[in-house]
């Protein structure tokens, strides 16, 4: 996959808000930073799985190229193993900047829909909210396509392999003071939602 | 009462920069301490294999020097002592020094390592940074000065053993620390710097695999005075490897330990040590990982070339992101990306070049002076006082200022002197320095009397050559009285032994087999002169160079050659006679040509010292370029300090300055110059002791990218005045570097423009921080502490893009809009931007006067068109014609603080000179035999130094030598159709006695 | 020795035997651990951070804030917790905004945090407060014949300056104690790598590979088992082998085991109380090898 858009003329591309939006996300403070020595694109153990490599989205970054960004694979696929900005000798929490891409992704309505990523956050998300702890069976309920016979299979079989080795809580779990995380997702998700509406 | 100004200084720090200080110091007449915190001095220096970029065998350039420390009567070495505190101003100081206890005593000990032989402890020897070990009781290295046994106290037992063996009673086991007290007038802290611990960067497993190195444990694998003795292997099994990865910024440029700046020197260590390994093994490969090469020195370029091309070198730009070690062999497994492709390698030996950090004691001691430290803990200094620490009085040199390489350092160190004896202006006594030696024997009536003395360096000669053998022969040679070998004879225990000797045995003529001359010969004329005999009365047989080194396959043969080699020597020595230096009279003027930064530096300097100084310039205004910067990398403002240096030079009553001027001839030599020079229409004749080039350079006038035919196309100097005015209207502007350098054409890179770039891109963005800056390179060359600067860029949004010869960018006018179309090489695809200007960093380029001044002076310049200094002394302002010095960008491009601090050490080497009535010169010159001398005038027209004239004498003309003149090349000698002309220590009979001797078997 | 315990949800689902065999050694070594009354979800790593990083931090207060009642450090048995709740205790401590916001979410709840407490992993407290004497002392089968690749993964030792109890390269906590029960440390190179645990349920092929790529590593070093300490790595590499062995088609049936369960079997704890019937790569040919 190759940025198209990238060889139109520059400044036509180059979203410098988008620089700078990144610039104040929590891991994006000193993205600008970057002098590309590539430590991050040979460290990454998902690196062969991403169409464009940490550093390539950050040169990105720089160029304002915000839809090539919030549409690669490459957000979804960072595992957050720390491998990269554990060594990166400009300090920079490449991990973090990639949770916070993922988040403008999904409110922009970036992330593809064959991406499961996105899914499975708002999934994890409404679990946690219900339950105030996973739930790997409902999780996993959720994020299955039904109508895809063969997942539908392989998923069974691996259900039964984990339930025989007593792997499988179908019960959910319960919190007596679940009331407490009804609170805190009321109050964060609400004044989110507000802040959205300003 | 009146206030005593002190004469004297203290030098810290016993690295190359003190050392450096320290003799030109006491060549000025300046009473010099040179303190150091270790035993013996000579810093890492001694510890290097060769030295960038000579080439040079690093420990035998040291012992030359520290030869010259030792012997100097001016100079006295405080080793082992650290600094307590300080009191007092500049002018007055007083220091207190803490001098650890050796154990050993310094008027007794004389190096013989009888104490070592006994002693029953062995620990790892820092020297050879854990590759071998090393006695309880020892010595740095074989060559140190002092040459004194220290005891390292941490590992000994006290047994006694050594008390046992010194037969001289040197050793004290219940010796104590002692405080000293010196009076000084100024200081130079010359503290030079510690190495990053790599440790610190865990993904490269130094520490834990055993075939990852540091750089200086591999200079030490490398040297042949190493733990392996020069054979290239591996620490692990000592086996030879194949492949050899260099790992480039190991803790440098690393924001996240702190060090952002760039160490400076580790692009061309790497590359010199990588050409090392090569020369030891060509079938090795070698691959230096790097994020820019930064090879911006002079005629670096050109070193980096020659390693790709003629040494097959692989350079790949990828910082490797990891080194893991493969279980069952061993090897290193590197892991990196190139070109977006990630790439994992085995190699047998992984070097870390690992960076430059402030020298360990560098808070504590900044704390004991009063002086300020910048964020990284290296000495703060000013653009316009690179010299000067925070506290007057007090100056610095060498890499405590910032990372630098050795000629940098040295040319500092020179430049530091300059400053420091300034204080001392109004008390200090120049005269030359005497030196107390013991008159010298009259040997004409004697008969040749040789010694004859071997040197096995180390075990360098004597592994080859068999040096017994050598010795027997030798002894059966006519008139040879006595013959020695020795471990190592430029030691100092070894030189008083051949002082001894030659006085035990009457000997009067000596022969040194060992090295070569070129950089020992004025060590081992020291020895003669110790003993009373005329320094012209040695004779060296180069056994090492021309016999071990060229034929290290062949002992039996190379040591067949060198008893050819000594019997020529012997042959040569038994006819040598003594020679009297010629004095010359030093006029006290110096000569300055170029009216710019770094000629009035010089000139304030000197007309400071008293001298009287000639300033030329062809312009009708003084400043240079320094009249066209606007601003710096850093807070001064160039145009009030162009202000300030031009109002002291009017205000000087010693500074004569003749603008719109043009140097017709230059004639005369060290000494005693003759100028004539074109004033007005007028002639003028100027006499002076010096001259300095400080004639300049010029901006190169491009044609690329539509420069001249487009005025939206500028170049950074053009955009500067732009910036200056704030005149600048651009939404995008695009930079392109290296116009006109590192091409085809002009290989060397200018070593400003990409700070240049930086500086203006930062003005561009402060004066309007929406204005897009895009600056294309082929390497940052942001070093030392500039890298801050190109980070401070980056974070402000400069967009900074790589390109090469394959992918340049393309500039084009369309629908009259200018248009660039680049490569983005991380992105991997074509881009287009449309800027309203295009800046060109252009190269500085050479002024067309320099060939005239070099024709005139008889002095050489580079491929550019730079003058070329010696490189010998390592000091880059001496060039082969004495008394004349370069300076500023007249010897290659170089920042405002550069110019500044070379300036200041042509100021120290012109004021070597003029601060003497009488000069010694060189005594082996040719000599006209007036009687056989025809008038030919042949040898006058061959002279390339134009040191023969044609004098009438007795209405007869005959050619005569000006001494001062003569380089000793033998040209006119060999030329010389009646045999006239002889050269002092090379006469004919010499040289057919040497070539009978060497053809005999 | 007494800590506040936060088991993290896979402790109490599908990684039941690390949280036994965690118990287990504790009362043989003497180590307390009081189970966080009403604990909820970590935060998460990633799901609900990239959401609302301010949601995450604050499920991660509501934790800490009830240990700090407790009076005692908390100890996580799982990397990404350990992760999840040190990097919201860093961040509060770091930045006052963000604790005020997390400050007002918790006073809603009637709780407050004062960040007094530190998040340790489990493995830490082995090493730095029983220590590998007492550990060494306890030991009744020594693992004499057995081969272990211990395995790091990522949260457990990195990023440095939140997971800080090892070296983030090199780390070597559990190889010095797999040395102190008498069994020997394969080397082996990936013992860092990330097994791709946090794409098993989005990115399932691309964990396989990452985890394939581990196993067969561990396996050609000639290690009986690997080790582990995280209950993610775990599923990864024990339930998830059947699905790597059969997507790659690569035979590999390596045992792996939690570093309790390692502990356990070395204390002469019985099988069942280690849970070591619910791995899913069964450890029996193993224990047989040392004639348990």
């Amino acid at each position: 996959m190759k940025p198209k858009q990238f060889q139109k003329i520059v400044s036509e591309v180059r979203d410098q808000s988008f620089t700078e939006e990144v610039q104040k996300l929590r891991g994006g403070e000193n993205i600008l930073d970057c002098i590309q020595c590539g430590v991050c694109s040979g460290s990454c153990p998902a690196r062969f799985a991403m169409d464009f490599s940490p550093m390539q989205i950050i040169k990105m970054i720089h160029l304002g190229m915000r839809d090539q960004v919030l549409s690669s694979s490459t957000i979804w696929i960072c595992a957050s193993c720390y491998t990269c900005a554990t060594r990166c000798p400009r300090g920079i929490d490449i991990p973090m900047f990639m949770s916070a891409l993922k988040n403008i992704a999904i409110k922009n309505g970036f992330a593809s829909d064959d991406e499961i990523k996105p899914k499975f956050h708002k999934s994890f998300t409404e679990i946690i909210r219900k339950y105030g702890r996973m739930h790997e069976p409902e999780l996993k309920m959720k994020l299955m396509r039904k109508s895809d016979l063969r997942e539908l299979y392989q998923n069974a079989v691996l259900a039964f392999r984990l339930w025989r080795k007593g792997k499988v809580k179908l019960l959910a779990p319960r919190m007596d003071q679940l009331s407490h995380i009804s609170e805190i997702f009321e109050d964060l998700l609400e004044k989110q939602e507000e802040e959205a509406s300003k | 009462m009146e206030k005593h100004m002190n004469n004297s200084v203290l030098v810290v720090g016993g690295g190359i920069a003190g050392i450096q200080a320290s003799l030109e110091l006491a060549d000025l007449g300046h009473h010099v301490y040179l303190v150091d915190e270790v035993p013996s001095i000579g810093g890492i220096l001694a510890q290097l294999d060769k030295i960038f970029p000579t080439n040079d065998c690093s420990i035998c350039a040291l012992v030359e020097k520290l030869t010259r420390v030792s012997e100097h009567p001016k100079i006295k070495v405080i080793a082992n002592a650290e600094i307590e505190k300080l009191q007092g101003e500049a002018g007055n100081f007083e220091i207190t020094l803490l001098k650890k206890a050796r154990y050993v005593d310094e008027e007794k000990c004389n190096g013989c390592g009888a104490c070592v032989e006994k002693c029953p402890i062995e620990v790892p020897d820092e020297f050879n940074i854990g590759l071998s070990k090393r006695k309880s009781i020892y010595v740095r290295y074989p060559q140190a000065f002092p040459v004194t046994y220290t005891i390292d106290m941490g590992s000994c037992t006290k047994c006694g053993a050594c008390v046992e063996a010194c037969e001289y009673g040197a050793i004290n086991l219940a010796a104590t620390d002692e405080r000293v007290t010196l009076k000084v007038g100024s200081i130079i802290l010359a503290l030079g710097f510690t190495l990053f611990d790599p440790k610190l960067k865990s993904e490269y497993g130094y520490g834990r695999f055993p075939n990852v190195v540091t750089s200086l444990e591999f200079e030490r694998i490398l040297s042949d005075y190493g733990p392996y003795n020069g054979r290239l292997l591996r620490p692990y099994d000592q086996r030879i490897p194949r492949k050899i990865a260099f790992v480039q910024c190991v803790g440098s440029r690393d924001a996240q330990l702190g060090n952002n700046y760039c160490s400076s020197v580790c692009c061309m260590y790497a590359i010199k040590e990588a050409m090392a390994a090569k020369e030891r093994d060509s079938g090795v490969q070698c691959t230096i990982f790097y994020m820019d090469m930064r090879s911006s020195g002079k005629d670096y370029e050109l070193y980096y070339e020659r390693a790709e091309r003629e040494y097959g070198i692989r350079f790949i730009r990828s910082r490797v992101a990891s080194i893991d070690e493969i279980p069952s062999s061993r090897n290193l497994l590197l892991k990196y990306v190139v070109d977006e492709e990630p790439r994992n390698e085995e190699f047998d030996i992984v070097v870390l070049s690992t960076g430059l950090c402030p020298p360990k004691n560098a808070e504590h001691l900044a704390k004991a002076l009063g002086i300020d430290l910048n964020k990284y803990g290296f000495c703060a200094t000013k653009v316009f006082s690179p010299v000067e620490t925070s506290k007057p009085g007090i100056f610095v040199c060498g890499a405590f200022a910032r990372p630098k390489d050795v000629p940098e350092t040295v040319t500092q160190a020179s430049g530091a002197v300059i400053k420091a004896t300034r204080i001392n202006a109004s008390s200090k006594e120049l005269s030359p320095t005497c030196r107390q030696n013991p008159p010298e024997k009259d040997v004409s009536q004697e008969d040749p009397q040789i010694g004859v003395f071997l040197c096995c360096c180390g075990i360098n000669i004597s592994n080859l050559i068999d040096v017994n053998e050598l010795a027997e022969y030798a002894e059966k040679l006519s008139n040879v009285a006595l013959v020695k070998d020795f471990l190592y004879a430029c030691s100092q225990h070894s030189r008083s032994k051949m002082v001894e000797k030659i006085k035990e045995h009457g000997l009067n003529r000596v022969v040194i087999a060992g090295c070569t001359p070129r950089t020992h010969e004025d060590l081992f004329r020291e020895v003669l002169r110790e003993a009373g005999l005329n320094i012209y009365l040695l004779e060296m047989a180069n056994i090492r160079e021309q016999c071990v080194w060229a034929h290290g396959e062949e002992p039996e043969k190379a040591t067949q050659k060198a008893k050819n080699l000594v019997a020529s020597a012997v042959a040569k020595a038994r006819l040598l006679k003594p020679v009297k230096r010629p004095l010359v009279k030093v006029n006290p003027a110096a000569l300055i040509v170029g009216g710019g930064l770094a000629g009035m530096t010089t000139a304030l300097e000197l007309a400071n010292q008293g001298f009287k100084v000639h300033l030329v310039d062809k312009n009708g205004e003084l400043g240079g370029h320094l009249r066209h910067i606007y601003y710096v990398l850093g807070e001064e403002n160039p145009q009030e300090e162009l202000k300030r240096l031009v109002d002291n030079i009017s205000n000087s009553p010693n500074i004569h300055v003749y603008l719109n001027s043009e140097i017709i001839a230059v004639s005369g030599h060290v000494g005693n110059f003759r100028t004539l020079l074109r004033h007005k229409g007028e002639v003028k004749e100027i006499h002076h002791g010096v001259t300095i080039l400080a004639t300049g350079a010029k901006e190169y006038e491009p044609r690329e990218y539509l420069y001249g035919r487009d005025p939206r196309v500028l170049t950074q100097r053009e955009l500067e005045q732009k910036l200056a005015k704030d005149e600048l209207n651009a939404k995008t502007v695009v930079m392109i570097q290296c116009i006109g350098a590192r091409t085809e054409e002009r290989p060397n890179c200018s070593r400003i423009c990409c700070g240049h770039a930086v500086k203006n891109a930062l003005k561009i963005k402060e004066l309007n921080p929406e204005t897009d800056v895009y600056v294309f390179y082929k390497d940052v060359r942001t070093f030392g502490f500039y890298e801050d600067y190109y980070r401070k860029a980056s974070e402000k949004g400069v967009i900074f893009v790589c390109y090469d010869d394959e992918h340049k960018p393309k500039v084009s006018v369309e629908n009259e809009e200018l248009k660039v179309v680049a490569w983005e090489p991380i992105i991997r695809e074509w881009f287009t931007l449309k800027p309203e200007i295009i800046v060109l960093s252009t190269a500085t380029i050479s002024n067309m006067d320099n060939n005239k001044f070099a024709k005139m002076l008889g002095i050489p310049l580079t491929e550019d068109g730079f003058f070329l200094e010696t490189g010998m002394e390592l000091n880059s302002v001496n060039t082969p014609r004495e008394g004349v010095f370069i300076c500023g960008l007249a010897h290659s491009p170089k920042f405002i603080e550069e110019t500044i601090t070379q300036a200041y050490a042509a100021a120290t080497q012109a004021a070597k000179i003029l601060s003497k009535e009488f000069l010694e010169i060189e005594g082996t010159v040719a000599v006209v035999n007036e009687d056989l001398c025809s008038g030919c005038r042949i040898c006058e027209s061959l002279c390339e130094y134009g040191a023969i004239e044609m004098k009438e004498k007795e209405e007869k003309l005959v050619a005569h030598v000006v001494e001062a003149l003569c380089k000793s090349c033998g040209v006119c000698s060999a030329a010389c159709p009646t045999n006239a002309i002889a050269l002092g220590c090379f006469t004919t009979e010499q040289l057919l006695a040497q070539i009978r001797a060497t053809l005999v078997e | 020795m007494k800590y506040a315990f936060f088991p993290g949800c896979a402790v109490h689902a599908s990684a039941k035997e690390y949280g036994m065999s965690c118990k287990a050694i504790s009362k043989v070594l003497g180590i307390e651990l009081i189970e966080i009354p009403e604990w909820n979800c970590c935060g998460s790593i990633d799901a609900i951070y990239a959401h609302n990083p301010v949601l995450s931090i604050s499920l991660s207060a509501r934790n800490l804030s009830l240990a700090e009642k407790m009076g005692t450090d908390v100890i996580t048995l799982c990397s990404a917790c350990f992760f999840t709740l040190s990097r919201a205790n860093k961040l509060m401590h770091e930045d006052p905004k963000l604790k005020g916001q997390v400050d007002n979410v918790l006073g809603n709840l009637k709780l407050n945090y004062n960040g007094e407490i530190k998040v340790r992993h489990f493995l830490d407290v082995l090493l730095n407060d029983v220590g590998l004497e007492k550990i060494s002392e306890n030991v009744k089968v020594p693992l004499k014949e057995l081969r272990v690749a211990p395995y790091y993964g990522c949260l457990l030792v990195r990023p440095p300056e939140i997971a800080n109890f090892d070296e983030p390269e090199h780390p070597t906590s559990m190889d010095k104690l797999m040395e102190v029960l008498g069994a020997t440390n394969v080397n082996y190179l990936d013992k860092t790598r990330c097994c791709g645990a946090s794409l098993i349920v989005t990115k399932e092929r691309i964990a396989l590979e990452m985890t394939k790529n581990l196993l067969l590593t561990a396996k050609n070093a000639e290690a009986d088992c690997i080790v582990t300490a995280c209950p993610m790595c775990h599923f990864n590499l024990d339930a998830m082998q059947k699905d790597v062995e059969s997507t790659f088609d690569v035979d590999i049936n390596l045992p792996v085991l939690y570093i309790t369960q390692v502990i356990g079997i070395a204390f002469g704890l019985n099988v069942k109380e280690l849970g070591l019937n619910r791995n899913c790569v069964s450890p029996m040919k193993l224990l047989s090898k040392l004639k348990i």
